[in-house]
């Protein structure tokens, strides 16, 4: 929320919000406490893992990238499988946009969805039991995005339409670069972007 | 790792969504990801089993109920009935009670129908404060919230009786007194006076149980984060 809206009296609306925070914040504590939810009591800020979005310039080329991959996947089942790596583990999904029966050339290495299948999960939300979590344990999701590229509100804070509208115009103007950005994997928060990519 | 889920999609703004992860990702990190999943998923995968929290945040409640009403709510009440928690945040307060009345006799504002998933039992109705206009902050404001502390858990020592909170276009719950008893309770109500009838009380901010679980429903909105 901007001070600079251009709207009569909205710094003082931002001010009179601003000077309740702590109010607000302790209020909706408990609100999530009242729906048995285990809230942060820390005052040190630490963000969550976001899921992993991998996309292309070309949405086909990315059944050929799972494919150089097969030899280190695992439990592969209806729509997801296991990338099993050096530091991490990936649980790769596909994206759910569109029902299996129109997917025109699905990859061999993940199966199609079986919308046959209907059973419930047991649920089981338990964390961790000291409340902690070793983030190298946490399985990192990928959505693979063969069809479509994320909509603005799957990634609010980065844009793939502009990104790859603007990849374009840059290949026309670098004929000899053209494989630079074909593939994008983004995430809003993520661990070491360096141990992701070469472990 | 258990999971909060922000729902975006056709009615969700892309305000309320950055909102939403942002202050809810502060106060639930890290016993849980905070992640916004598209309504398709909700229908298309199996979404309740690592699910502790589903999320409905500020838009227009109208593209809510295009994209879940049927099988989508269905999935839904499942989920709240055996144990889960949902979250509505204005256009998601509107979404789930029994009735949405909103800006009645207003022209091409209107929206006013019946919603399948009626968790509170009674209309959502607004504008409690006038102004609102969509995608927009014409209509913002700051409401002063009378805290119904003795519906919070315990240990709220530091909680004041009242608090400001970032208001635009939500609405009130109808009779919120009148519903109070053991499943409904109000956590919070507006006080200053409202535009639209509110039956008997003010409600602002309620609280539903709904068979092993629970839902909170708001007009204004106190996960809207302002600092100095």
């Amino acid at each position: 929320m901007n001070r600079q809206v251009d709207i009569p009296g909205y710094a003082k609306l931002v001010d009179t919000l601003a000077n309740d925070d702590k109010q607000r914040t302790i209020f909706l504590k408990a609100c999530l406490k009242k729906l048995g939810l285990r809230v942060s009591e820390s005052e040190e800020l630490i963000p969550s893992l976001s899921s992993l979005h991998l996309t292309a310039f070309n949405c086909a080329t990315l059944s050929c990238l799972l494919n150089s991959w097969k030899g280190l996947m695992a439990n592969e089942n209806s729509g997801s499988a296991e990338l099993l790596c050096e530091n991490d583990t990936f649980s790769l999904r596909r994206q759910a946009m569109v029902p299996s029966d129109q997917v025109s050339n699905p990859s061999d290495v993940l199966k199609t969805q079986d919308n046959s299948t209907n059973t419930e999960q047991t649920r089981d939300f338990s964390p961790e039991s000291d409340g902690t979590s070793d983030l190298n344990k946490v399985a990192k999701k990928i959505i693979l995005h063969e069809k479509e590229l994320p909509a603005n509100k799957e990634t609010p804070f980065f844009n793939h339409h502009a990104y790859y509208t603007n990849l374009k115009l840059y290949n026309q103007g670098h004929q000899d670069d053209v494989q630079f950005g074909q593939h994008l994997l983004y995430g809003e928060v993520v661990t070491s972007t360096s141990t992701l990519l070469e472990k | 790792m258990c999971r909060a889920n922000i729902t975006v999609g056709y009615g969700t703004t892309n305000d309320s969504v950055r909102h939403c992860v942002w202050s809810l990702r502060r106060l639930l990190s890290p016993n849980y990801a905070v992640s916004s999943v598209m309504s398709d998923a909700l229908i298309k995968e199996p979404w309740t089993a690592t699910c502790a929290l589903l999320v409905i945040p500020g838009g227009a409640d109208l593209g809510y109920c295009q994209s879940l009403n049927g099988e989508g709510n269905r999935r839904i009440n499942q989920y709240i009935s055996r144990g889960g928690a949902y979250l509505g945040f204005c256009a998601g307060g509107y979404y789930g009670s029994k009735r949405c009345e909103f800006e009645v006799g207003k022209g091409k504002m209107e929206v006013v129908g019946n919603r399948e998933l009626a968790f509170f039992p009674d209309i959502c109705r607004g504008l409690a404060y006038p102004g609102f206009v969509y995608n927009s902050e014409a209509g913002a404001r700051a409401v002063r919230l009378q805290v119904n502390k003795e519906a919070l858990p315990d240990g709220q020592n530091d909680l004041d009786s009242q608090f400001n909170s970032y208001y635009n276009g939500g609405g009130v719950f109808v009779n919120g007194e009148k519903h109070a008893n053991r499943t409904i309770e109000i956590l919070a109500s507006y006080t200053e006076p409202l535009r639209v009838e509110s039956g008997k009380g003010s409600a602002a901010i309620v609280y539903c149980k709904v068979g092993e679980g629970g839902v909170v429903l708001t007009g204004p909105h106190p996960e809207l984060v302002k600092q100095k």
